[in-house]
This record gives C-alpha cells, sequence and structure tokens, in this order.
C-alpha cells in the first residue's frame, strides 16, 4: 500500500508546487509555513484536485478519508447524531469519542469550533480507510485536546495518515517527515534520523540536535525524553 | 484591463445597456467577445449556476407571458460581464475607485462596503468547493436533504466572519473614514474600449431602425 507522486506539478495563479515521492504505511508528517500549499497538498493527496503535471498512483488504497481545517465544511446533519450517521458511524461510541455523549439530539449550529473539530476529528479516525489525510488537525483545539488526538493518531495502527500541519509542539509520533519549502515537497526521511534534518523544527528540537542529542520522535514525550537525556 | 476605473465604468455602462434592450445586449455581447479574456471569466462552477437559473426564468417567461428570448439574451449578457467583473477584480480596487470618484469623506465607506462584499464572496466560493469535497467524500449528492445544514453552516460561517471583521475594526478605532491614495495606471486602447462602451451604451437607446439610419 502506497500513494506515490510522480513528477506532480500544481499551480494556481502565482502558487505552484512540486511533489515528488511515496507515501508508505504509517504516520507522515507534511510541515511548512502558513500559505506554503499543505493544503493544497492534502486536496492533492486525497485526489479531489488533479495535478497540472505529473500523476498520483494510489496504490492499494481503496478508501481514503481527507480531514480539512475548517470543521464546518464537513456538515451536513442537523443534529450531531444526524452528522455522526453521515459517516457511517456508530451514533453512542463516536459521541462519546467526541466527548459529547449527552449532546447527540442537540442543534450542529449551537457547538462551538472547538466542540465540532472534536466531533469531526472523532468521526473521521473512526472511518475505516487505507488513505488518512489530516490538514491542521490541530486548530481550533486546546494543548490537552491536542494531546487526546495525538494520542489517538499513535493508536492507529493500519494504514496511512498524512498530517499537514505547521503546529510543531503538540504532534504525535510519526514514522516520516516532510516539508515544504519553497514550493516543493522534499523528504526528510524516516524517524528520528530525519528529525535533525527537519529545518522547520520547533525550537527546542533544534538546540538539542545543536547540542548532538536526536529526540527519538517530534511528541512532547519524546522531546521531553531528549531533554532529561541532557540532565544525566 | 488595468485601470478598475474604466473597467468598472464598462461593465455598468454595457450592463445597463444589455438591460434596456435586446440591440444593446447584442453590442455588449461583442464587447465581451473583443476586449475581455472571454472564457478565462465563465470557468467557474458558479457561472454554471447562475446560466441554468436564468434559463429556467426564460423558459418560464416564455411560456407564460413571452419576451423569455429577449430575457434570456439580455441576462445572458448581464451575467458574462459580471463574470468578467468579478475575474478581472482584484482586492482594493472598489475602494480606490469610490475614493477617487468621491472623496475621501464620502468615498472611503463605500469602497470599505464594496470591499467586504467582495471578500464574501470570494469566502462563499471557497466555501462551496470545500463543501462539495465534503459531500463527494461521504458520498452525498448535492440536493434537498443535504440543503438545510449545508446553508446553514455557509450562513453561519459569514456570520462568524461578519462579527470577526467587526471585532477587528473596532479594535483598529475604526468609525467612520479613512485615508487612502489610489493610484491608477491606464493603457491608451483601455480608453479608447471605454469610448466604445459609451457608444454602445448610447445605441442601446436608440431603436434599431434608427441604427441602421445612423449607419447610413
Amino acid at each position: 500500500m502506497q500513494l506515490v507522486f510522480s513528477n506532480v506539478g500544481y499551480s494556481r495563479g502565482t502558487f505552484s508546487l512540486q511533489a515528488d515521492g511515496a507515501f508508505t504505511r504509517g504516520t507522515h508528517l507534511v510541515s511548512g509555513n502558513v500559505g506554503s500549499g499543505k493544503s493544497t497538498f492534502a486536496l492533492l493527496s486525497s485526489g479531489y484536485i488533479k495535478p497540472v503535471t505529473g500523476n498520483v498512483n494510489r496504490d492499494r488504497i481503496r478508501r481514503t478519508v481527507l480531514s480539512m481545517q475548517f470543521p464546518e465544511y464537513h456538515v451536513t446533519g442537523i443534529t450531531l447524531d444526524d452528522e455522526v450517521r453521515s459517516w457511517g458511524l456508530g451514533i453512542p461510541v463516536t459521541l462519546d469519542a467526541a466527548r459529547l455523549g449527552d449532546r447527540g439530539s442537540d442543534d450542529i449550529a449551537s457547538l462551538s469550533r472547538g466542540e465540532l473539530k472534536r466531533l469531526h476529528l472523532a468521526c473521521v479516525l473512526s472511518v475505516d480507510c487505507e488513505l488518512l489525510v489530516l490538514d491542521e488537525p490541530f486548530s481550533a483545539l486546546d494543548c490537552n485536546e491536542k494531546k487526546i488526538i495525538s494520542e489517538k493518531i499513535n493508536a492507529r495502527k493500519h494504514g496511512i495518515v498524512i498530517i499537514c500541519t505547521h503546529e510543531n509542539l503538540w504532534l504525535p509520533d510519526v514514522d516520516y517527515i516532510w516539508e515544504i519549502r519553497g514550493g516543493r515537497l522534499v523528504s526528510r526521511g524516516l524517524v528520528p534520523e530525519a528529525v535533525s534534518r527537519w529545518e522547520m523544527a520547533p525550537k527546542v528540537i533544534r538546540d538539542l540536535t545543536g547540542r548532538g542529542i536526536v529526540p527519538g520522535n517530534v511528541s512532547p514525550r519524546a522531546i521531553m525524553e531528549a531533554l532529561c537525556r541532557t540532565r544525566e | 484591463m488595468q485601470d478598475p476605473r474604466i473597467r468598472i465604468f464598462v461593465v455598468i455602462a454595457l450592463s445597463i445597456a444589455a438591460f434596456v434592450s435586446v440591440t444593446g445586449a447584442v453590442l455588449a455581447f461583442l464587447y465581451w467577445l473583443v476586449f475581455t479574456p472571454r472564457f478565462r471569466c465563465i470557468q467557474r462552477p458558479a457561472a454554471v449556476s447562475f446560466f441554468i437559473m436564468i434559463v429556467i426564468v426564460a423558459l418560464v417567461t416564455q411560456i407564460s407571458t413571452g419576451g423569455g428570448l429577449s430575457y434570456f439574451i439580455r441576462l445572458t449578457v448581464i451575467l458574462l460581464l459580471a463574470l468578467y467583473a468579478y475575474t478581472e477584480y482584484h482586492s482594493g480596487e472598489f475602494l480606490a475607485v469610490t475614493v477617487w470618484l468621491f472623496g475621501r469623506n464620502y468615498g472611503f465607506d463605500p469602497g470599505i462596503i464594496a470591499e467586504m462584499s467582495m471578500q464574501s464572496l470570494g469566502d462563499l466560493e471557497n466555501d462551496f468547493a470545500h463543501i462539495r469535497v465534503a459531500l463527494s467524500q461521504k458520498g452525498i449528492r448535492p440536493g434537498v436533504r443535504a440543503f438545510i445544514p449545508v446553508a446553514g453552516m455557509v450562513v453561519l460561517n459569514q456570520v462568524r466572519r461578519a462579527r470577526d471583521q467587526a471585532d477587528l475594526l473596532t479594535v483598529r478605532g475604526y468609525t467612520k473614514g479613512g485615508r487612502f491614495c489610489p493610484r491608477f495606471t491606464s493603457k491608451p486602447m483601455e480608453l479608447f474600449s471605454g469610448i466604445i462602451a459609451i457608444l454602445i451604451l448610447f445605441l442601446a437607446f436608440l431603436p434599431v431602425r434608427d441604427i441602421f439610419i445612423l449607419l447610413q
């Protein structure tokens, strides 16, 4: 199972994005500045926009789920129950996962953006799919919620997960790091070697790698472990 | 066309011409063919929806009272002009034109309102593109069943954005008016096309017979 980008080029007005590389089973972090093209890459990955040049090959990927940054775009139900049902999921278990168990009959418009994002992520993380593309999954969430979502992503053991985000503090453990720099997708390779090659890494990681200490991963737990290593 | 003053004037003049008579609509269509990027303008998903609405109303009008063909021709040309105006628009142009036209005291506020309206149109277009992705992902065909929640969320998004915008203007101390010094660049060809638009507006008010007398 893999998602292969072969000489992919996409452009719109003055914006352009080039991508080449294979996304295999595991969790992939695609990092980049705001406006660098992460959302465009997410749409290309999930097949909702077509590349201008090259092609995107989906090898043994039957179902793809894309989570867009703004959860409002996904809403097709009037109540929370309707929304969960629209994803083909069990209502009680999904609402419980979103910690909105007692609000199934509430109007979905009554949720705050944070609650809606929580419900939306509970839905997409419950869907059975080979490719899960998460575009800015941590936006509109507080630190505690980001931690919970990271744990849920860590618990996912099947398929390909692509996380496109500029969040660089509250992250799950990932297997591969990619960056979008100057309109091009660049592979930093397999973690942990990729961590020291990650140019847009948070300051704490850059400080650690500058001192020759490479964290085992990019999650707060792995960074904390590396920080503790310095005290030894 | 670089100069928004000429472009906005041309769009208004030709829209009036197309609205008042079929002759004006035909001449405005010819202008659209010659002076605009034509088919680049109509490559928008919303264009098809608006065109279908025009066709439906024209058919109903033709069957019930007659005159549907005239309605179809005039409104289609107005739609093409609107798409041209929207495609060529660059952020800040309305503000520049209204300040140039009405001065800093009276031109700033209408310009800001026009700019915010254009921004909302862009946001709506973006919203619908994303909603189409979501519907497709869930295997839901756009229809009555999905219309109410989707429309509700679109309205709610617009209200939230308007509230954010109001907060931003308040925080930045906006009460009314402001300073803005617009600059424009125009080419001789743009002036020429503006003159052609004035001519079309003039011809649109003349009966067809008189146009041929004028041509003779």
